[in-house]
């Protein structure tokens, strides 16, 4: 516990579970003032509830980030309620097991629509308020596939983290020159619902083939990702950084 | 104080960068062992620490003697007990275009740069397994995967840092050991410091670093605290630049 984001506001997709969920709860216990978004508006209060018990500051913005004028929303009344916007972590992403084969219309576009296009929304949106602000963290979460493929879940989800590792760049030329770092996370295995049609089969395969012998938790993810969001992270940027137990390194 | 109760070695850690990360590691609650060929140096550093109300002890080492960093080591464990975090910082650097580059810069920058990171590492694995936990942290440079005309010999140097954290990332993942390595950017300390006092060096550096500006050293050393820190424990092998954007490789 410090007060490193004390002072702060940071927007967090897909806060209602996971690693999102995860990096919500660490911001608020380190004194930002966090605003929770999600799709889902119910577990997204169960989840807030969780955040604000121990103290933590939470404002909750249901969202679908596949609609530009809903994330405009999300981060012009983040604005307008908060009087600013610090750090923003796209980590809403959607992720389907399939063969090249099941890969269907539907799931490229919704793959694509919320992995990469909710990402290019809000960071278009909270553009003008970090340049004015001369500050922002954004922190976009890949993925290993992203960087490397894989073989189980259907390739627009690879395309997608890789386009998110992309755009990490662009944005951090274009942007640091405002005091605005763009920084990635690629995680391998985590433990999350995402992951739930992995079997514990599968599951112990996977912790048998990284180096650390265990598969990643929420708040392994949640610490990198907050030490992109501080002030200890002010000089990298446009990195996507790694973070899986050993099992990939580049 | 992310490292209370833990006890940190910095190689080349009475002057510049090195400086930063004793003085910054014992803020958050290490005992520090400053190891470095500066006496002088190393001594005010370690009093400055206890000034402070910290624990610090000089080890005058010469990275480079394999019987120096052993000493180095046991010293830490029979003063401290244990050894949780080494940051692999010392090292040196020689400019020279290849036709220009000696025999002895090689000797130099090998035994110093590589042979003595290396043997740094291995010195402190051995007591970080029997503790089933431990940090290695090298510091490498953007040189080592960015081309610099005058820097072959140093760059090759930083580039053996890459696989030398990977292979030792791997061999002690098991024992709860993670190790990586930092490759930081132009940083504003030692010749660059002195190199920045004329306006048109330091906008043509900048030019090409989208934060525009040097890096500082406590950019450097928010990035040691995190890979030294139980924040890190599921990041290992990995490689770490703290340029401002410039390299993005």
């Amino acid at each position: 516990m410090s007060a490193r984001f004390a002072g702060r506001v940071a927007i967090i997709t897909g806060a209602a579970k996971g690693m999102g969920l995860a990096t919500a709860a660490e911001m608020a216990r380190d004194g930002a003032a966090v605003v929770m978004t999600d799709i889902d508006a119910a577990g997204l209060e169960e989840a807030a509830a969780q955040v604000r018990s121990p103290g933590g500051s939470v404002l909750t913005i249901a969202c679908d980030i596949q609609e530009r004028k809903q994330v405009d929303g999300l981060i012009q009344r983040t604005n307008k309620e908060l009087g600013r916007v610090d750090i923003l972590v796209n980590n809403a992403g959607l992720l389907l097991p399939g063969t090249i084969e099941e890969t269907t219309d539907d799931i490229i576009d919704r793959t694509l629509n919320i992995n990469v296009k909710g990402i290019l929304y809000a960071i278009r949106e909270v553009t003008p308020l970090m340049k004015a602000q001369k500050y922002g963290r954004i922190v976009n979460v890949s993925s290993i596939t992203g960087k490397n493929g894989d073989n189980s879940t259907v390739f627009v989800y690879g395309a997608s983290k890789g386009a998110v590792i992309s755009l990490t760049r662009s944005v951090a030329r274009q942007l640091g020159p405002f005091g605005v770092t763009c920084n990635a996370v690629a995680p391998h295995a985590v433990m999350t619902e995402m992951m739930k049609y992995w079997t514990d089969e599968k599951k112990q395969k996977a912790a048998d083939a990284i180096p650390v012998r265990r598969l990643g938790t929420v708040e392994d993810i949640a610490h990198l990702i907050c030490f992109l969001s501080s002030d200890d992270s002010a000089f990298i940027n446009g990195e996507t950084v790694n973070i899986n137990g050993g099992y990939y390194m580049d | 104080m992310r490292l209370e109760g833990k006890v940190a070695v910095v190689t080349g850690g009475a002057k510049g960068i090195g400086e930063a990360y004793s003085l910054g590691l014992a803020e958050e609650g290490a005992r520090v062992v400053i190891a470095d060929l500066d006496e002088a140096a190393g001594k005010k550093i370690a009093q400055q620490v206890e000034k402070a109300g910290g624990k610090a002890r000089f080890v005058r080492t010469d990275v480079s003697r394999k019987g120096d960093v052993e000493a180095l080591i046991a010293e830490t464990v029979k003063t401290f007990g244990r050894i949780d975090v080494l940051v692999n910082n010392a090292g040196i650097l020689f400019t020279a275009p290849v036709e220009d580059t000696t025999e002895a810069m090689w000797d130099s920058l090998l035994a110093v740069n590589v042979k003595g990171l290396f043997f740094c590492a291995q010195a402190a694995a051995k007591e970080m397994k029997k503790q089933k936990s431990g940090k290695i942290i090298n510091i490498s440079s953007i040189a080592a995967v960015g081309g610099q005309a005058g820097l072959c010999a140093y760059s090759s140097t930083k580039g053996a840092v890459l696989p030398l954290t990977r292979v030792f990332a791997l061999e002690l993942a098991e024992s709860n050991i993670q190790v990586n390595a930092i490759l930081p950017g132009t940083t504003d300390t030692g010749m660059a410091k002195a190199a920045m006092a004329d306006p048109e060096w330091t906008r043509q550096i900048t030019a090409g670093i989208p934060m525009k500006r040097l890096g500082r050293t406590r950019d450097l050393l928010g990035a040691v605290l995190y890979f030294a820190s139980a924040d890190s424990d599921y990041c290992t092998g990995q490689t770490l630049i703290v340029d401002g954007g410039y390299s993005m490789i």
